[in-house]
Parts: C-alpha cells; sequence; structure tokens
C-alpha cells in the first residue's frame, strides 16, 4: 500500500509529490535506457558510423549518412573510394574518412542516361579488371558480398566450420598492379559469386583517378596549395589536384612527363599497358633473357608459343606471371615512348566522342560548358549515389539486419555454445534447489544439538576475506582434474552458508502443524521435505532458481576461467571471442540477442520475483 | 581490458580493436573473484603432462598458433602451404592449432600461461624477450640443447644470430646454460609516417625526418589542429613507455642492466632516460596553432590506433619484422630509421619472435615431432615455399626482397619499396636488445607510471635545469620502485625494522581477530535456539541431509582459506619449490606507501559508493511504491541495465565518458552551457565517473528488494498513522524506517564492504589511472598478486584489508543473527 493515502493523494501537495515523483522517475528512465538504446542502435550500424552515439541511426532518415555508409561498403577504404569517384569536399581537398563525406551534386538527367546506357553496353565486353565487384571488403566486418560469400562457401563446402567460412574479402583493386583474384580452396566460389550477382555490385575502375590520388595527390599534395604548384609547373589551369587528366601516352611537359612515368613504371598494372609494335622486340628480348628458350616460358605462362616471336605483350586473361614479367619490363625502361595506357576513363570519353562527335551539342544536352570531350570525368560518385537512392530500401534494410543475421548464425552454428548453456543453467538451477534447502530444512525441522554449531561453521567465512581463497580454490579446482567440465562450473559455489540461513529462517516459519500432520500419516522426511516444505516455499525457490538462472547464462569470465577448452564454451564466452574477431557492431548484435531470454525471464517472472524476496524482521 | 598492450599496438592493426573484457557491474562480488583468478592462472604450472604415450604410428603435435585453412589472406595462405610442405615430409606428425581464448590487454603477454594453467597448453609455445627469463625461470621451456647441438655451426649462427644469442642461450633454474628457444624472426621498430600529410605540409615524402629536431619540425608542420591532423601518437596506459623506446633507446638508455653477479637492476634514471622522457614528454604536451585554432602536437590516447588508421596521425612507429617487411600500404606510408637522439646514432630496440617447447610435453617422440616443425618452419625450404605463394598471389611486395633475390625473383625484389630493406639491417645491427632480464614483461607498466605521472606535471615557466631534476626526481623513485617489487631488492636495514614493527601489530591484530571470532560465535550461539532434544535417528538424518552443503564449504571454503593464508607467509612460487618468508610480506605491506594510499582511495570510492549506489535504490523503491500509474513499467525500464551483459555496459560508459567535444556527456554538458570534461582522464572526476555505471547498473535490481520490503509494511500501520494526520514525511519516518530499519542496516553494512573491497571496475575502466588517482586497495591486491606475481603480498594484503572490515562482518552477522527473513506476500 502507498504511502500517501487516497486523500493525500488528490490533495494539492500530494499531487506536487507525484508529479515530483513522476519527473524523477522519467529523468531516470531516460538513463537506464538510454545506453541499452545505444546498444541498440550500435547493433545495426557500421564502421562510419559505429562512433556516432545517436539513438536512431542517422542513416535512417539522413541520405547523407546513408551514403556515406554505402560508400565505405561499396570501395571499402577511403583512398580507394577517392581514386575511382574522386570525391571532394567544398574547397576541393579530397576525403580522408568516409565519415566527412558529403552527397554529390547530381549532373544533368541526360548525362546519367548516357552513363548508364554507356555501362549496360561495355557490361559484357569489357575484360574483367574494367570493373571491380564492390561491397566485398570490410575491416573485422561483415559486408553484403561478404556476407553472400561465406553463405555461399557454406554452401560449397558443407563440412567447413562457421567460424572457418569467414573468409577475408580483399577490395579488388585492379589498379594497383600487386592485386590478384583470390587464389586458394575457395578462389571457384568467388568466381561462381563474382559471376552471378547483379550489376551493381560493380564500379569502373578509374585509372586516371588512381593517378591523381596515388602519383599525384601524393607528391604535389591535394589542397589548394598543391594545385597551385602544379598549375604552375605543369601550365595548367586544374582546380583541384584531383582534377588531374592522364595522358593515355608519354606526356610533352617535362614535369608532367616525371609524374607520368613514376605513375607507370611503379605503380600501374600492365593490365591496363599496351605496346607500340615498335617496342615488341625489346619486349621479347627481355623475355629470352630470362627465359632463355621459349620452353620454359611456356612452363610459367602455361601456354603454348612456338618461338618469340609470337609471344604478345600480356593483356585480358594472361597469366598472373606474364603480367608480373610486363611489369617488370615496364619499370626496367628508361623511355617509356610507345606504351599506351588503357582506362574506362578514355573509353567513356570515346563514346561520347562517337555519339556527339561535337562538344557543343554536348554541352547543350548536358547543360554544361566543356571545352574538350578529354575534359569530361567518369560520373562514378554521382552514379553510386543513383543506385543508393534507386536500391534505398533494399540497402536500409539489409544495413538493420546484416550483423544481426551473421550473429545469429555465428550463435546458432557454432554448437556447443547454446548447449553447454543450457546443461549449466540446469544444473546450475537444480543444485540451487537441493545443496541449500535440504541442509537449511535440517536445521529447521531437526533442530539438531549441533544445529547453531554447524550454522556457525557453514556462515563463518563470511568474515574473512574473501582474496584469501581465490587462487586457492582455481588450484584445487586444477588439482582436481575439475577444469573444463560442467562441475567446475556448477560445485563451487554451490553450497552457501548465507542463503542456508536465509531459507532455515524462512522455513522456520512454516507452521509447524503440518509437519505433526504429515508424520502422523506416515510421510518420511524426504518426502516431507519434497511435498510439504518445497511446494510452501515455492516463491522464495523461485526467486533462487531464477537467481541461479541468471548467474548461470551470464557467466562469462568465471566459465572462460575454468573452461578453456572451446568445446566447452558457454554462449557468452563465444560472444566474448567474437568481439575480438569482429568490431562492435556485430558484437553489439550478438549481446542484443543474448539479452533477449534474461529480459523475457524477468518480466514474465516479475510478480514471482516480488513475492520470494525475503526481508529481514525484526523478531 | 582497458589496458592496451603495447607490443599488440606495435604489432599492426590488429590492435583496432574493441578494449574491454566482458563485465557485469551488477554481479560483483562473485565477478571479483574471477578477475582475480584470470590472471593468476596464467602463472600456473600443471603438475600433470600433457603429452600422452601414444601406440600409434601419428604423433599430434599442438602448436600454439597455425595458418588457417579458410582464411585467403595472401600471408596466410602462404603459411598454409609451407605447412603443408612440412606434414608432406613428415607424414607420421599431426599437427593441430591450440584453441585458447585471446586475452586482451595486459594479461596478453601471458596469455599462453593460462593454457599451461589449465592443463592445455600447446607443445609449441611462443616466447619473446620479455617473457623469456619468466618461462625459463619458471621452467615452462624444454632445453632444446639435444637438438640445437646437432645444427652445424655456420647454421647454429645463421638460426640464432650472435647479437641475440645472450637471450636464447642461458642459465636456467638448475644453473647450468641451456638454449631456450629458436627464433622465428626478429623484429625491429622503424618510422613510419603518412606520404600525403607530408605533402599536405610541404615536406618531402623522400625526405624524412632523421633525428629528434627533425622530428620536432616535421611533426609541427603535420599538425592541424582544425583538421584534426595529429603530427605524432603517444599510447596511454599500462605500457605506454613501450612507446616511447625508440626515444629512450636512441638517447641511449637501458631499461635494465645486468651486475656482475648476475642479478638486473633498472636503469631509467640515467641521464639519458632522463633526456628520452624529457623529450617525449615534451612532444605530448606541445600545442600547435594554426589557422587560429590551437590543438595538440601529438594525440595521446588509449586509441591511438584508430587515429592513426583513420589517417589523422602524421608519424608513428611500428615494428619490422623479416617475412612481413609492410604490413602497410607502401603508396602511403614510407618507412625510415628510428630518428637519432643526443647520441647522434639511430638506436632501436630490437626484439625476436621465438618458438620453444613445452616442459610439460613427456612423450619423447611428440618433443622430437615438434622440433622438427619448429626447425621446418624456419628452413630455407619453408622461406622459398612462401616466398613462390607470396609471389604467385601477387603479394610479392610485401616480403623480404633478400628471400626474393634468393629464390629465383631478383627483379621482383626490385619493386620491393625501395630502402626498406636496409632499414629492416640497419635496424637489427644497430638495435640494443628488449629487456630480457627478471619479470620483465612488467617493465613497461613500472616505465609508464613515471611517464603518465610527468605527463600531468605542468613544466610551464619552468627552466630546463628544474624541469631535468623534476623528472630525474620522478624517474629516481619509479627506479627504487621497480628494483623493490620487479627485481626484489631490499636492502637489510630497512627488512629488520619492517619485520619488527609487523610482528608487533600482527600480534595486536591477531587478538582482536581472534576476540572477534569468539564475539560472533557468542552471538550466534545465543540467538539460535537450543537443541530440542530431537531422537537420534533424527539427528542422523539431519546429519545426512546437511552433509552435501558442510562437505561443500569445508572443500570450496575452509580449505582455500587455510592454503590462501598460508601463503601470506610465503614467496609463493608457482612451480612449488615456495620459500618461508615469515612476516616479511606484511612488514613490505605496511611500509608500502601505495598500499596506504590505495587504502585512502578505497575510502573514498567508498564513501561514493554510498552516495550513488546505496542509497538511490531505497529512494526509487519508495518512489515506485507510491505512484499510482505506471508502477510495472517504470520497474521493467529501471531493470533493463541488469538484462544488458556486463562489459557492454562499461564500453558504452566509456563512450558515454569520451573526453572529445564530441562525446556524449561533453555534448550534453555544452548544451546546458558548461565546458568540456576530461572525465576518465581527469584525476579529479575519474573515481565518480568509476563509481556512477555501477551505481547505475544495480539500481533496479536493488531498488526491487526495498521494493518488495514496502509491500511487506502492514496497512494497519498507514491508517493508524492516517487518524493521527501523519503526512508523507512523517510516514516515511516513523511507519516506513523502523520497518525497513533491519535491511537498511544489512544492506548499508554490506555496502560499505563492498566499497571497499571492490576492485574490479578499476580494472575494466581506468586500470588504477590516471595518475594513480582510482588506485583503490581492491585493485591494488589484484595488480600485486597477478600481475607482479607477489602473491604472498597480495595475500597478506587482502588479510589486512580483511581485518580492517572485521568489525563490519561481525557487527552485520550479529544483526543477522537477531532478525529473521519473510517473504512480504499478503
Amino acid at each position: 500500500m502507498a504511502i500517501l493515502n487516497r486523500i493525500q493523494q488528490r490533495s494539492l501537495p500530494g499531487r506536487i509529490l507525484l508529479l515530483f515523483f513522476y519527473v524523477i522517475l522519467s529523468f531516470g528512465a531516460v538513463w537506464m535506457v538510454y545506453p541499452f538504446l545505444l546498444m541498440v542502435s550500435g547493433s545495426v550500424k557500421s564502421e562510419v558510423d559505429s562512433r556516432q552515439m545517436d539513438i536512431i541511426p542517422s542513416y535512417l532518415f539522413d541520405e547523407t549518412a546513408l551514403f556515406r555508409k554505402f560508400s565505405q561498403e561499396r570501395y571499402g577504404k577511403v583512398d580507394l573510394a577517392t581514386a575511382m569517384t574522386r570525391a571532394r569536399d567544398e574547397k576541393g581537398d579530397r576525403y580522408y574518412s568516409f565519415g566527412d563525406m558529403a552527397t554529390p551534386q547530381m549532373p544533368s538527367d541526360r548525362e546519367m542516361k548516357d552513363w548508364q546506357s554507356f555501362l549496360e553496353a561495355v557490361r559484357h565486353k569489357w575484360p574483367a579488371h574494367y570493373l571491380s565487384m564492390g561491397h566485398a571488403y570490410g575491416h573485422r566486418s561483415v559486408t553484403e558480398i561478404g556476407f553472400k560469400f561465406s553463405h555461399a562457401i557454406r554452401e560449397a563446402f558443407p563440412n567447413v566450420s562457421a567460424q572457418e567460412t569467414v573468409a577475408p574479402i580483399v577490395p579488388e583493386e585492379w589498379n594497383n598492379r600487386y592485386y590478384q583474384l583470390p587464389q586458394g580452396p575457395y578462389a571457384g566460389v568467388y568466381r561462381d559469386l563474382r559471376g552471378s550477382i547483379s550489376p551493381r555490385y560493380f564500379y569502373p575502375i578509374s585509372i586516371e583517378g588512381t593517378y591523381a590520388v596515388k602519383t599525384i595527390g601524393i607528391s604535389y599534395g591535394t589542397d589548394a596549395s598543391a594545385v597551385e604548384r602544379l598549375n604552375r609547373e605543369w601550365s595548367t589551369d586544374y582546380r583541384s589536384t584531383l582534377d588531374v587528366r592522364l595522358s593515355p601516352t608519354l606526356p610533352e611537359n617535362a614535369a608532367e612527363r616525371a609524374s607520368w612515368s613514376d605513375f607507370v613504371r611503379n605503380y600501374l598494372s600492365s593490365r591496363f599497358i599496351s605496346l607500340d609494335e615498335i617496342r615488341l622486340p625489346g619486349y621479347r628480348t627481355f623475355l629470352e633473357e630470362k627465359y632463355t628458350n621459349i620452353a620454359s616460358l611456356n612452363k610459367v605462362y602455361g601456354t603454348r608459343f612456338d618461338s618469340w616471336a609470337g609471344v604478345p605483350f600480356p593483356s585480358g586473361a594472361a597469366s598472373a606471371s606474364a603480367f608480373a614479367d610486363a611489369d617488370l619490363y615496364i619499370r626496367s625502361l628508361s623511355d617509356l615512348s610507345g606504351v599506351t595506357i588503357h582506362s574506362p576513363d578514355f573509353e567513356w570519353r570515346e563514346a561520347l566522342r562517337a555519339d556527339y562527335a561535337d562538344i557543343g551539342r554536348l554541352n547543350d544536352a548536358w547543360e554544361s560548358q566543356y571545352s574538350d570531350f578529354d575534359e569530361i570525368l567518369m560520373p562514378t560518385l554521382a552514379h553510386d549515389y543513383l543506385l543508393m537512392k534507386q536500391n534505398k530500401a533494399a540497402i536500409i534494410s539489409d544495413f538493420l539486419t546484416r550483423n544481426y543475421r551473421f550473429a545469429w548464425g555465428q550463435i546458432v552454428s557454432n554448437g556447443h555454445g547454446l548447449k553447454n548453456t543450457t546443461i549449466f543453467c540446469l544444473l546450475n538451477v537444480v543444485t540451487a534447489l537441493i545443496v541449500n534447502p535440504l541442509a537449511a530444512y535440517a536445521l529447521s525441522r531437526f533442530q539438531p544439538g549441533w544445529g547453531q554449531g554447524a550454522l556457525f561453521v557453514l556462515m563463518a567465512t563470511m568474515a574473512f576475506p574473501g582474496e584469501v581463497t581465490q587462487i586457492p580454490s582455481f588450484l584445487l579446482l586444477r588439482d582436481l582434474n575439475m577444469l573444463n567440465t560442467f562441475a567446475a562450473l556448477v560445485i563451487p559455489a554451490a553450497a552457501n552458508g548465507y542463503s542456508i540461513f536465509l531459507l532455515k529462517g524462512f522455513f522456520d516459519s512454516l507452521p509447524s502443524e503440518l509437519y505433526e500432520a504429515a508424520t502422523i500419516d506416515g510421510c518420511g522426511e524426504l518426502r516431507t521435505f519434497f511435498s510439504i516444505t518445497m511446494p510452501l516455499s515455492a516463491p522464495i525457490l523461485a526467486v533462487i532458481a531464477l537467481g541461479a538462472f541468471t548467474a548461470a547464462y551470464g557467466s562469462f569470465m568465471f566459465a572462460l576461467l575454468v573452461c578453456q577448452d572451446e568445446s566447452m564454451w558457454t554462449l557468452m564466452v563465444y560472444i566474448y571471442q567474437m568481439q575480438q574477431d569482429y568490431n562492435a557492431p556485430i558484437v553489439f548484435a550478438a549481446l542484443v540477442i543474448a539479452a533477449i531470454p534474461t529480459l523475457v525471464v524477468f518480466i514474465l517472472c516479475q510478480n514471482v520475483i516480488m513475492k520470494g524476496i525475503v526481508i529481514p524482521v525484526e523478531k | 581490458m582497458k589496458i592496451r598492450s603495447a607490443a599488440r599496438c606495435f604489432q599492426g592493426l590488429s590492435a583496432h580493436t574493441m578494449k574491454s573484457a566482458f563485465y557485469n557491474p551488477a554481479k560483483v562480488t562473485m565477478l571479483r573473484f574471477i578477475f582475480m583468478v584470470a590472471a593468476v592462472i596464467l602463472w600456473l604450472v600443471p603438475e600433470h603432462s600433457v603429452g600422452v604415450e601414444r601406440a600409434d604410428a601419428v604423433v599430434t603435435v599442438k602448436v600454439f598458433s597455425l595458418p588457417q585453412k579458410g582464411n585467403t589472406e595472401a600471408s596466410n595462405v602462404a603459411a598454409y602451404k609451407v605447412m603443408q610442405r612440412f606434414l608432406e615430409l613428415h607424414p607420421d606428425v599431426r599437427l593441430e592449432s591450440s584453441t585458447t581464448l585471446k586475452i586482451e590487454g595486459d594479461v596478453m603477454d601471458a596469455a599462453p600461461l593460462m593454457a599451461i594453467a589449465a592443463g592445455t597448453s600447446p607443445d609449441i609455445i611462443y616466447v619473446n624477450f620479455r617473457q623469456s627469463d619468466t618461462y625459463i625461470s619458471q621452467g615452462f621451456l624444454y632445453p632444446l640443447d639435444e637438438y640445437i647441438n646437432e645444427l652445424s655451426p655456420e647454421e647454429l649462427v645463421e638460426r640464432i644470430p650472435p647479437s641475440i644469442k645472450p637471450v636464447i642461450y642461458r642459465e636456467g633454474p638448475d644453473g647450468q646454460s641451456h638454449y631456450w628457444a629458436m627464433p622465428k624472426e626478429i623484429v625491429a621498430p622503424v618510422l613510419l609516417f603518412r606520404k600525403d600529410l607530408f605533402a599536405r605540409a610541404g615536406l618531402d615524402p623522400r625526405k624524412p625526418p632523421t633525428d629528434w629536431k627533425e622530428l620536432e619540425e616535421a611533426a609541427r608542420k603535420i599538425a592541424d589542429p582544425g583538421a584534426g591532423v595529429y603530427g605524432l601518437v603517444f599510447h596511454t596506459g599500462a605500457n605506454a613507455s613501450h612507446g616511447i623506446s625508440p626515444y629512450l633507446s636512441s638517447a641511449g638508455a637501458k631499461a635494465v642492466v645486468q651486475l656482475p653477479d648476475g642479478r638486473w637492476k633498472a636503469h631509467f634514471d640515467t641521464p639519458e632516460a632522463i633526456a628520452g622522457y624529457g623529450f617525449a614528454i615534451r612532444l605530448m604536451q606541445s600545442t600547435v596553432t594554426k589557422g587560429g585554432v590551437t590543438g595538440a602536437l601529438a594525440y595521446v590516447g588509449a586509441d591511438g590506433w584508430s587515429k592513426i588508421l583513420a589517417g589523422k596521425v602524421g608519424m608513428f612507429f611500428t615494428e619490422l619484422s623479416e617475412s612481413n617487411l609492410t604490413a602497410f600500404d607502401p603508396e602511403v606510408l614510407g618507412t625510415a630509421p628510428i630518428p637519432k637522439g643526443p647520441t647522434g646514432r639511430s638506436i632501436p630496440q630490437i626484439n625476436a619472435r621465438m618458438l620453444g617447447i613445452y616442459a610439460g610435453v613427456k612423450d619423447k617422440r611428440t618433443r622430437d615431432a615438434a622440433w622438427k616443425y619448429i626447425k621446418f618452419s624456419n628452413s630455407e625450404e619453408a622461406h622459398r615455399i612462401y616466398t613462390r605463394t607470396m609471389v604467385e598471389l601477387g603479394a610479392a611486395h610485401m616480403i623480404n626482397p633478400v628471400w626474393l633475390e634468393e629464390f629465383g625473383y631478383p627483379e621482383l625484389a626490385r619493386l620491393a619499396p625501395v630502402g626498406l630493406i636496409d632499414i629492416y639491417r640497419a635496424a637489427v645491427r644497430d638495435g640494443i636488445l628488449e629487456p630480457f632480464g627478471r619479470n620483465c614483461q612488467f617493465v613497461y607498466t613500472y616505465m609508464s607510471a613515471p611517464l603518465e605521472r610527468l605527463s600531468y606535471t605542468k613544466f610551464n615557466g619552468v627552466s630546463d635545469a628544474e624541469r631535468d631534476a623534476i623528472i630525474k626526481r620522478t624517474l629516481v623513485e619509479a627506479v627504487q620502485k621497480t628494483n623493490e617489487r620487479m627485481l626484489g631488492h631490499i636492502p637489510p636495514e630497512a627488512r629488520t625494522k619492517r619485520n619488527t614493527t609487523a610482528w608487533a601489530i600482527a600480534a595486536i591484530t591477531g587478538t582482536v581477530f581472534v576476540v572477534f571470532i569468539g564475539f560472533v560465535f557468542k552471538w550466534m550461539s545465543k540467538e539460535l535456539t537450543a537443541s530440542s532434544g530431537r531422537n537420534r535417528h533424527q539427528s542422523v538424518l539431519a546429519g545426512i541431509f546437511i552433509l552435501p552443503a558442510l562437505f561443500l564449504i569445508l572443500v570450496w571454503q575452509y580449505y582455500p582459506l587455510a592454503r590462501g593464508s598460508l601463503m601470506a607467509f610465503q614467496d609463493y612460487n608457482l612451480m612449488g619449490a615456495s620459500q618461508w618468508v615469515g612476516i616479511n610480506n606484511f612488514a613490505d605491506v605496511l611500509f608500502d606507501i601505495q598500499f596506504w594510499s590505495s587504502l585512502k582511495n578505497a575510502f573514498y570510492f567508498c564513501a561514493l559508493w554510498m552516495i550513488f549506489g546505496f542509497a538511490p535504490p531505497v529512494a526509487l523503491a519508495v518512489i515506485l511504491q507510491e505512484i499510482p500509474l505506471g508502477r510495472v513499467m517504470f520497474r521493467v525500464l529501471f531493470y533493463i541495465p541488469a538484462v544488458v551483459s556486463g562489459v557492454v555496459i562499461l564500453f558504452m560508459w566509456r563512450a558515454i565518458y569520451d573526453p572529445s567535444p564530441d562525446g556524449i556527456l561533453n555534448r550534453i554538458i555544452s548544451f546546458f552551457g558548461g565546458s568540456a570534461q576530461q572525465w576518465l582522464q581527469d584525476p579529479n572526476l575519474a573515481m565518480i565517473c568509476v563509481v556512477f555505471p555501477l551505481a547505475w547498473a544495480g539500481l533496479g535490481p536493488s531498488s526491487i528488494i526495498y521494493l518488495a520490503a514496502l509491500k511487506g509494511i502492514p496497512d494497519e500501520l498507514y491508517e493508524a498513522s492516517d487518524i493521527d494526520g501523519a503526512a508523507f514525511f512523517d510516514k516515511l519516518r516513523y511507519v516506513v524506517l523502523p520497518y525497513m530499519k533491519p535491511l537498511l542496516v544489512i544492506n548499508a553494512v554490506g555496502a560499505t564492504i563492498y566499497g571497499f573491497k571492490s576492485g574490479d571496475a578499476i580494472l575494466a575502466m581506468t586500470g588504477g589511472g590516471p595518475n594513480g588517482a582510482t588506485q583503490v586497495v581492491g585493485y591494488e591486491i589484484w595488480q600485486r598478486t597477478f600481475l607482479f606475481l607477489k602473491f604472498g603480498q597480495g595475500t597478506a594484503m587482502a588479510w589486512i584489508l580483511g581485518l580492517i572490515l572485521l568489525s563490519f562482518t561481525a557487527y552485520q552477522m550479529r544483526i543477522l543473527a537477531r532478525v529473521e527473513f519473510r517473504t512480504t506476500q499478503k
């Protein structure tokens, strides 16, 4: 019953007091729930926004936030994204983090249409390295393609454990000479996946952008002062170093030539290079010096050339070794004339040239002011944004559920975790319901002469400093060979003097007439215990059982210590393990899933708990 | 756990991980046990062997880590191929990866020992310089002499370079010198710098800084507070000093030196060390102003790696190893030698990853197989397979160019980032060895304390000489502490004085203790009803019923108590040969200023806990009982923190306490017009910040108990007071309070005891920092016992703490004896 009676509640001071209480409660409740909501919100985030502490993830309503996440998923690394899209901030400088990216200005509809039909036309024509598969790379996280990849692996190799199917994917940096498609056991799965997914996951490689970021950006910088210096040296008038155009062949200007040569020699993959006919003999001599005879070259390349004269500069599906040799040859050249760069950037310009012939016509159609076709950049960034808008619902729902799907898969498929947790919880509950109640019953019912002595012995350890016993307890577990058993989890804390004391006090208060009746009816002591005492004490025992359940379910450090063997890990230990391998959002998702049972139990059993709590009263 | 392992940091990107342990503030008592044991096991040696004699032909060797099948990262695939080749060559051997939990934080170095303790140790264990002495002296490693003596002299020199031989070939517990491990590869620190930030700052990426002066200049140019860009980075935490070791070593300083008699002494209070510390502190405290924005020159914090990964740090140190020269993208990051110090030389501190055979392997065949694997994994053939695979995977730029040349890819060797191998070789050639003396896995912890202290010292307007004097004082003190605690040097006169005092105090407290126990027994016997004289049969039956509980308590509480008490009088050695040291441990503790200051901190913690942890649940219960609507809803809402698993809570609170202006709490504060605070990093606020989450998590569950108690108050009492015309607060005072008194008193005493002992939240949130402000006695005990292996001292402290709290405990038991427990259902 409330302290204030009905009348007081309705009086003015009473109302003010209650209002005050509600204010306090609401304020407190916000603080109680806020971190929990942060966790729930964090569980549907990814690397870009995981550090933003907001209750409602901003990408749900803010397109900029969604675009940042989308770009991060698509390219994985901000350097790669900058090279491919040449995204820049309002000052013309490049971005160093996806979290700073803004949404792009959309070009005219016509430009977008031209771009889309261009992509559609070249999709099947282009070699594999012109289009990279995005949405695949994540650092300690799971991307859309990464998730599909692990599913595909599991289907192809049903015996592989869930942990192992999470194979990392490196971003398809075809522009980098060191990149290669994945090798090893799952290479085939990767290839099939790559061939079967929607074109919207691919983006065209921009060699020009790579040049702007990797060579110009590093040697000149990217900010305003850098572009001034560049313009001075190159006699150009770029507004940003990101705007730099790549000449397909060796440029005239000396400063530009130096950067260009550096890029071609040291960075660019020979996949994007062709040699003029006139330079081929030199290339073949280079190979001849290395391999001496054509047979050993054929062995390394896996080819069947008859003579040196038949060996072409590698292209398309040539072997990795052939490209590696080509890279070396290019690197060895002091004069890079006769080298031509190929890139989607140029093909796009060629296609436009073919369509419009005259730049004026293009400007009319696009409402733009280009003075030459060579000025036109691929609208990759705007297209990304368009793709995002077109698939917004699907992208958002994927972001919202992916971490959960992944975490659930990890939790369920690890097998042991769920089983161990269930057994541990059950054993803990059963032990808690037997050991202490039985002892308390004996003390209460029989009141043996040595009773208080026994109770003292049971309770006296409370007076000793607990730290002293901790190390020896562990040593004992080890000496008894109990580590990695359920016994180690359950037994050490099974008996508790304080609980026995509480229970004894409670049993003392049960009416003794019942026991007398039971004795007269010839009921044995065990039966009396189980059919009279226990049922009468149901609420308090329910609280004990619930406590034992939650303790076992949430037990983490202790479970980790005494059961280090993987086959004995409980759910919480597995989640801890996930924390080592994955980023916070995924762990949050796993923890939200794991929190559900405890929350449900509390909500359902609230009244039982209230009834079963015992409190001390003066005798 | 909070404290980042510097070693881990140095190794690379993997350090960018969530650094909190699973931790449930609501279940603190239980957790305390766990935390304490958590580290101890790191040091245990099992008495039983792991290797079991097998009759069948195949020998299984457990390795601490093996390449995984499903990992498509190039280096992993290459390592996997090497392993496959080994298995081809040795069909009678089976390799198994040991699945130990990865524990992070300050116990990282010792993680494999957890497996040793639990009897699941791998047969091949990983050793580094720091750990080597502990591993050897504790007898974890099997001497490799019989195997190494088979090697030809040339091979021996190649496998064990003379420069690192002192670490590997040294005296063991038997007084003889043995080979203890095989180096897998030498790692050496280098300076990495972001080329793009260099270009942005107008610096030439081809000309990285070569000495301290240039380093500072470059850092000043790079730092741009407005853009959140820093010139350098300093990590904080227990291993912070590892991050400044390139400065210390280049200044010519050494962490420890070995005396002619073989003992080790801390040595970081020399003029060289002062120069190194001084330079680091100056960089840490410097600010730069650009475009009207003033900010720090260097990022100083626990999450330094996240700043590095975000591309916001211009220069930082990392370690190169032979097989993996560039874990970083060479297009973005340039490599340079450690900058020269006042010595005019670049002196890196080198380390080696080594493999050893676990001494618990009893089966000779397992040992032989283990040796074969160790030998093969660093053989020429292994290198060749590794190199070839890496080349085939297109990852040639990541490996050692020497291998490329050696195994037929000289042209690819030229592709490698220019100069990398030279830098690495020079580092190996000029480097000094990472400390490998007694207990040196803790040397960074000891060296970090003065660093932290100095970084909080204000040097504004202090002359250089005064500044050096302050640094010197701090270092001398730290060296003393290191000698005493880590290396165990105490002068004999001090010893005698301490012991005499300790005996006197022990005598007094012992008497008090016995008297108290006597009182407790008397109270309890008086209150418990005497025997009602049941028959013998029932007495036997009662005995049977009570037996399980009694047995369990005897075995799991009394026995550990007895065993643990003895440890307080020993220099406890996990190997089993512990020495009796009499009262020494108590004497050392009583004369330890840090112990007393940790007690003082515990008082403060306890006081805060009473305010934030004890009182609010009572008030909440009263309010919940009072409101006419929404009781159940609020009850559930307030209970929610208890449902969420512990770690996350603390992780989340640490994010809430984020000291940057974007931190949640700082945003809230600035919304109300306040200024941003440092929270956990502010020595004045840190303790409150630790207490609050604990109180917050316990609020709901604790209030449920009071709520149950309130429900038990008979309606008649209220009705009677209504007739007297009592108002709200009158009823609270004259009806509620008297009824709840026993519960309140018991819980208040419990809360006090908890407040004194608690230490685990500290471990998870601050690690005793900042500057020792949260070093409470519970955490001090934990640290002393499990981090510094002073089991005896830890136990002695626990006893002293127990005695201090004894009166509380006795009082609690006295009340317990007087009350009875009832459910409050009506």
